[in-house]
């Protein structure tokens, strides 16, 4: 009996999941292309070993990861980066080509593998924060550094 | 009992992965509030800064709404050559193709509801366009398909 409660929990524990906070964020990654990617990882740290065509996984991270993004048979890496043009008072937005990259935890990030002009690309974009009972507004942050 | 429980739980652990006879919908809560996502004939609960993966085996179309009264659904809906921008349209239909991953991603937002207090926090319900598996993107002509297009 004592064991069937456990394994119940253990069940649930799966099928519940996780929310991301300040001490947690989490990256979706998602391999879009027609071939098996393996060894994604951010700097040294591996947030896959391998993802099969059509496949994905979640990573979550404490605190935040930091460095550039590679993946054992890809092309090329681009990451959002986003800066405020002061003098047209707004957010621009472009894809940099394997930049530094920094992932802040309570943000929920997305990595997609595609296949674009026949190479396979790493594509990071930008991530969502749970707005704050306080501001009541979503905020995002681009990983690109 | 015991092969019962590995079975599951193995199952659980590995996962799906999506081809032509599977679809995926990643839903992302970035909002302060839990929502109870209507896609088609289905509710799903994602809690605040939660996210939920909805498999589905047969293409479909149907409503996509938030059950709150201030949830605005945006459905991608095409591409505007010029700017470079999804079309995004304020719309409560939508439709999802199996081969296809997609997103949806709720947001947070203050608006005017010209009542007192004046701004109250709303969901925005962004349902992005999906990729196809597999698909050479800006190649194939059916790499991309917008959910608005039903």
């Amino acid at each position: 009996m004592k064991r069937l409660f456990w394994q119940a929990i253990f069940i649930l524990f799966l099928f519940s999941g996780c929310t991301v906070n300040n001490k947690t964020g989490l990256i979706i990654i998602s391999n879009l292309s027609d071939k098996k990617i393996e060894n994604i990882k951010i700097g040294d740290i591996t947030i896959s070993y391998a993802l099969n065509k059509g496949e994905k996984a979640d990573f979550w991270f404490n605190n935040g990861l930091k460095g550039k993004i590679s993946a054992s048979g890809t092309d090329s890496v681009m990451a959002l980066y986003g800066c405020y043009d002061e003098t047209n008072s707004r957010e621009l937005t472009f894809y940099k080509d394997d930049p530094e990259c920094h992932f802040i935890s309570n943000y929920q990030y997305t990595i997609d593998i595609h296949k674009i002009n026949g190479k396979y690309s790493l594509v990071a974009n930008s991530g969502y924060k749970t707005d704050s009972y306080e501001t009541g507004i979503s905020t995002m942050d681009f990983p690109a550094r | 009992m015991k092969k019962i429980f590995v079975f599951v739980s193995i199952v659980l652990l590995i996962g799906c992965s999506v081809n032509e006879n599977t679809g995926l919908i990643t839903i992302k809560n970035s909002s302060s509030v839990s929502i109870n996502l209507t896609l088609g004939n289905t509710k799903y609960y994602v809690p605040a800064g939660g996210k939920y993966d909805c498999w589905f085996y047969q293409s479909f179309s149907g409503k996509i709404n938030g059950n709150y009264e201030l949830s605005l659904p945006y459905v991608a809906s095409g591409y505007d050559d010029a700017s470079g921008d999804v079309i995004y349209k304020n719309k409560e239909e939508a439709g999802f193709k199996t081969g296809y991953k997609y997103n949806v991603d709720v947001f947070g937002v203050w608006v005017n509801t010209g009542n007192y207090p004046s701004y109250e926090t709303a969901q925005i319900i962004y349902a992005r366009e999906g990729i196809k598996i597999g698909a050479n993107v800006l190649v194939d002509g059916d790499g991309i398909h917008y959910p608005g297009n039903l």
